[in-house]
This record gives structure tokens, sequence and C-alpha cells, in this order.
């Protein structure tokens, strides 16, 4: 009971607070489980996974697909339903991610062998109502997860199958603006919904994840460079989001508004002549909200992603190697000269 | 105070009712760094981000003029810009962001001078005698540096002279000995940083750094168990994974408690029966696989369980 303790001095909650917040925490055995605890039993499901395909190869189920889809559900229902009894219990997560990851398998496979007959627009649709579905009624964080994860995929299948391209750009921009949303508005959400806590984790990497990989058909000299133009229109929406995370965070760190405008200036500058690459925005967006909010996890994906879209970034620009050379020459100068303002100008008695 | 996601709910709805109170709940969950912190976070960025570009634009420039370049020019450009990070690291020796990528950037140079050097020269060595003098020479920079940043450059440099030796002198990518070596580098490395950090408290232990080695440590374990089981290569490999992740296993909850090796540890176990599994299966029976998936889950499901109690034995 440490944990209370530690909750009612930090929050000066009072005796009957304490005694009510003491008797909910009796029954919470999952609340403490780490992040790689989940990756673990993952992986674990992902080893566990396979045998039984080897069975339901064997069995002979794969001979009729519509008894394969038909297991399928019955899998994924009766494992949804058992989330419900897990809700705050690690010990059945393992069983339960199992058939949940094998259900998904086994719908999957159903939907491909009827893409000869449907379009694959279906099956997009399909998928995403499924996972929608599975978001709602599963109450396994690694299921919620995968569901946003598998959301975007189920989205790209829609786009790419009715070819319009155009609107990536708009899912993207709006994604940021969702991703800023969650954690800006996560008291107002939380007010709203009471379960928004245990909804917040899987969205946030859920998203994180899938933004990244939508916006990496963005990358010039792949397959997707038809719809190179329209990739401002994803930029302009991050930095909007990015502005206004900016100007809630200086309100709550109290930055002079010289600080306010010197960061969100050096962030508009340093982005215009990336307009065309909206994988740099999203990775500072990703970035600055991971760092606002202590999130070690986002910091190391977004850094990671931000060093993939550069580098892309670079690689694709028409010019000859000499003109790359004085380019990011001049950009390093200048981000080291924006060092040493920061070094200089940042008011070290403005943190006491 | 840092809440978990449902520890937060319920904290929520057993003392609180209205978005103020969920403000400030959250407000003490996750406090906004102060001016000071945003001013570390801005510096770190900045410099990293000017840094990374003005190196590439200086190696991007030469490339461009590479061909033209004499022989002792290139190597000239190199030593200089050797020096000139060594010369940063003196200067800036209190700095000890500057002076820490300064030493980094002196050990990344040692091994573009090497490479260099075998251009020019055609010396024909093997790939991984460039990589195994590189760690060679880095030593003195990695010790003086202090920085896991170097001793992770180090480490990878080792591991990828080992990988290069199985395949061009020992001709065989996955051999007993190469397998061997290559868990006495990482276990060793892992063994040498936590005694050091035992020795002396003055060194801040960072976690991602023992992770990454502990994660080599159990890919190559785990590469080597799959030689031994699907190869028949040398079983005695089996023995040591299984010694040497009971040996991990023990220090990290004996002596110095980390959950998430611990995880590691039993991932490796559960991997390794996987392994058994497959090898072992009749690939015409139903039941043996069903019953095997049922034996993994009921696996994790204990290893679960196990980590949980050992982690409330902690608390």
């Amino acid at each position: 009971m440490n944990k209370v303790n530690e909750i009612r001095d930090a929050l000066s909650l009072t005796a009957e607070q304490t005694v009510s917040l003491r008797q909910e925490f009796k029954n919470i055995s999952g609340s403490t489980t780490p992040w790689y605890m989940r990756v673990f039993t993952f992986i674990g499901a992902l080893f566990a996974l396979i045998p039984f395909l080897f069975f339901i190869s064997l069995a002979g189920i794969f001979n009729s697909m519509e008894s394969v889809g038909a297991i399928g559900c019955i899998i994924l229902t009766v494992c949804s339903a058992l989330t419900y009894k897990s809700q705050d219990n690690i010990n059945l997560d393992p069983f339960i991610i199992v058939g949940l990851l094998l259900g998904q398998v086994l719908v999957t496979v159903f939907l491909i062998t009827k893409i000869r007959n449907v379009s694959l627009s279906t099956v997009g649709v399909v998928g995403l109502v499924l996972e929608l579905i599975l978001f709602v009624a599963c109450r396994s964080v690694t299921q919620r997860f995968l569901s946003i994860v598998l959301s975007f995929v189920s989205l790209s299948l829609i786009i790419f199958d009715s070819k319009q391209f155009s609107i990536i750009p708009v899912i993207i921009g709006v994604g940021a603006f969702v991703y800023t949303v969650i954690h800006l508005k996560r008291a107002l959400l939380l007010y709203y919904e009471k379960s928004f806590p245990v909804l917040f984790v899987p969205l946030k990497y859920g998203l994180l994840i899938a933004l990244i990989g939508m916006t990496s058909v963005s990358v010039p000299y792949s397959k997707f460079e038809i719809i190179e133009a329209f990739w401002w229109i994803a930029t302009v929406m991050i930095v909007l989001s990015m502005i206004w995370f900016l100007l809630k965070v200086s309100h709550e760190s109290k930055w002079p508004k010289s600080q306010l405008i010197l960061f969100s200036g050096g962030v508009v500058l340093l982005l215009i002549p990336t307009l065309n690459a909206p994988g740099i925005a999203l990775s500072m967006l990703f970035a600055i909200i991971a760092f606002r909010y202590s999130s070690k996890a986002s910091l190391f994906l977004s850094i990671i992603s931000l060093l993939y879209f550069i580098s892309s970034f670079y690689y694709s620009l028409h010019f000859t190697l000499l003109v790359k050379s004085v380019i990011l020459m001049i950009s390093g100068i200048l981000f080291l000269g924006a060092f040493t303002i920061v070094l200089k100008f940042w008011p070290e008695e403005a943190a006491k | 105070m840092k809440l978990k996601s449902n520890e937060l709910q319920i904290v929520y709805n057993a003392v609180y009712d209205s978005e103020k109170d969920a403000e400030k709940l959250l407000a003490v969950n996750s406090p906004a760094p102060n001016q000071q912190g945003w001013k570390l976070f801005l510096e770190r960025i900045f410099l990293a981000a000017g840094g990374i570009q003005l190196l590439a634009g200086i190696i991007f420039f030469f490339a461009y003029n590479w061909k033209d370049i004499h022989r002792f020019g290139k190597l000239g450009i190199a030593a200089t810009l050797f020096t000139v990070a060594g010369g940063v690291a003196i200067l800036f020796r209190n700095k000890s962001n500057l002076h820490k990528a300064s030493l980094a950037s002196m050990a990344v140079l040692v091994g573009v001078l090497m490479a260099l050097w075998g251009q020019i020269y055609q010396t024909g060595a093997d790939s991984y005698l460039l990589f195994l003098i590189w760690a060679i020479l880095i030593i003195p920079i990695t010790v003086i540096s202090k920085s896991v940043y170097n001793w992770g450059l180090w480490t990878i440099l080792l591991n990828i002279a080992l990988i290069y030796h199985a395949g061009q002198v020992m001709r065989e990518w996955f051999n007993p000995i190469s397998g061997l070596f290559l868990i006495l580098v990482n276990g060793g490395v892992l063994t040498v940083y936590e005694y050091l950090i035992k020795r002396s408290p003055s060194i801040k232990r960072v976690t991602w750094f023992s992770s990454l080695i502990s994660l080599f440590l159990f890919v190559w374990l785990s590469i080597a168990a799959g030689a031994a089981v699907f190869m028949e290569k040398n079983s005695i490999l089996i023995l040591m994974n299984i010694v040497t992740v009971g040996s991990v296993f023990y220090f990290y909850y004996q002596k110095r408690e980390s959950l998430g090796q611990l995880a590691l540890c039993m991932l490796s176990g559960i991997s390794m029966t996987f392994m058994f599994i497959v090898k072992y299966g009749h690939f015409v029976d139903g039941g043996y696989f069903l019953f095997s998936g049922f034996i993994l889950v009921g696996l994790i499901a204990a290893a679960v369980k196990a980590l949980q109690s050992i982690q409330s034995s902690w608390e």
C-alpha cells in the first residue's frame, strides 16, 4: 500500500479519500505491469501462434475457407469477452493475445481468399470495421495497439484500391492533430470518458507507429512518388498542431513571449524548405510532445524516424552532390548558431 | 509520482469528479519540464542536428571532389578532422555533451582513416581486421570518454569483427567457436559494466546500455542454440545457453533488481522450447502441435506470473 501513501502525499488527499482509494487498489494486480512485460507477452504469443497454425492446417480446417472465417470470428468473440474477465489481470493475457492473433490471422486468410471475388476496398472496409470493433470491445492494451495500426493498414488498402492518394496527406494531418488533442485535452477526455487513461497508451503508440508508417510513403524514389505534390497539406496541418502545442506549453511553463516566438519561428523557418517532406515535421511534433510528457519510448521512436526522414529528404533532392554538401553545411552552421543562441540567451535564472 | 494508466483511472474515479480535478491529477502525474529542461532539450537537438549536418556536408563535399584529390590529401583531410575533433574535446572538456560528442567523432574518424588507408594502398586485408584493429585503436579514446556511447560503438565493432571473422576466416557463418566468442564478448562487457557500477558509485547507471548489451547477448545465445538444435552443431552451445541465461537471471534477480533483464532470460527459455518443438515435431500429427501451443502459452503465463511475483516481492 506504499503506492497509496505516495498518492495521498502527492495529491494531499483527505483521510476519507485515502480509505476509498485503498479499497480500489486492493483489486488491481496488473496495474503496475511495465511495458516490456506486454512486449514479452506479445513475442511469446507469436511463438505460440505457430504451433496452433500448424494444428489448424493439419486438422484440415483450411480446406473450407468459410469454416476458417467462422472459426476466426468465434475465437475473436470469445477472446474479446475474456478481456473483460482479465481486465486488471495480466496472467490471462497470454491466452487472450494468442487467441486474438489467431482469430485475426484466420479472418485475414479468409478475406484474402475472397479478394478474387470482392474488391480490395471491401476487404479494407471489413478490416477497418473489424479492427474498430476490436478496439472498442477488447480491453487488452496489446490488442488495442494492434487495432490502431491495423486500422491504418485497412485504410491504406481502401485508398490504394480507389487510387484516392490525395487523401493521405489529410489523414496524416488529422492524425497528427488527434495525437496532439489526446495529449493536450487529456483532462477533458478523462472527465467525459472515465476509461480514457487505459485507452490513452495504445492510442498514443498506435497512432505514432501508424502515422510514421503512413508518412513513409511520402519519401520520394519510392513507389508512391506520384502523390508528391500534395504533401505540403500534411506539413501545414502538422505545423499548426505543433504551434498550438507550443502555445499551451509556453503557458504551462511560463515562458516569456520572446522565447515562444523564437521557438515557433525557428520551427516554421526550419520546416519551410521541407514542406514536401511531412515526415520531418511529424517526427518533430512527436519529439516535442514526447519530451513534454517525459515519454522516453516515444522520444526514441521519434528521433529514429526524424533521422530516417531527414536522410531521405537530402537523398531525394534533385541537386548535385556539391550543392547538397553546401546546403548541408549551411543548415549545419545555422543549427550550431541556434545552439549558441540557446546557450547564451536562454536565461539561466528563469529556471528558478 | 508516476502512475500507470489504470492506476490513474482508479485514482480519478475513486476521489475526483471534475475536469479541474483531472487537470490537477495529470499535472501532478506528469509535471511540465521547467525552462532549464527545455533549454537542455533544445541544446541537445540543435547540437546534434548541427553537428551531423555539418559533418555530412563536409563528407559530401569531399565525396564530390574525391577523384581529383591526391592520396595524401585524402588522408590529410581525415587526419585534420580527427585533430580538430581532438582539439574540441580538449578545449571543451568542461562541457560534457560537446566533449563526449567530440570523442565519439574521434572514434568514428579512426575507422574512416583506416578505411581510407585500405582503399588507397589496397592492403587486401579482410574486413574483420579493419573492425578488430579499429576496436583496438579506439580503446584509449573510449576509456577517456567514460561515455556509454563510445563503449557501445566499441562493443558493436567487436561484434562485427567476430561476425566477419566467422564468415571470412572460419568460412562458416554459424560456427560454434565464433558463437562462443560473441557470447563471451557481450557477456564480458555486461559483467565488467555491472562490476564497475558496483565498485564506483559515481558511475551513473545507463539502463539502455546494459539492456542493449543484454539484447546482443541473448540474440547470439538464441542463434547459437538455434544452430545447435537445427544444424546439429556442437550441442555444448545449448548447455552454455542454459548456464549463461541462468547466471544472468541469478544476477539480475539476486544482486541487481531488473525485471526487464529477467523477462529477456525467460524469453530466451521460451524461444529454446519453441525450437525444440519445431525440431522434434511430427508434421503429420495435429494433436502434437495443439498440445505444444498450449504448453507455450502456459509457459508464457507462468513466466508473467513469476515476473509479477518478483516485482511484488521487490516492491
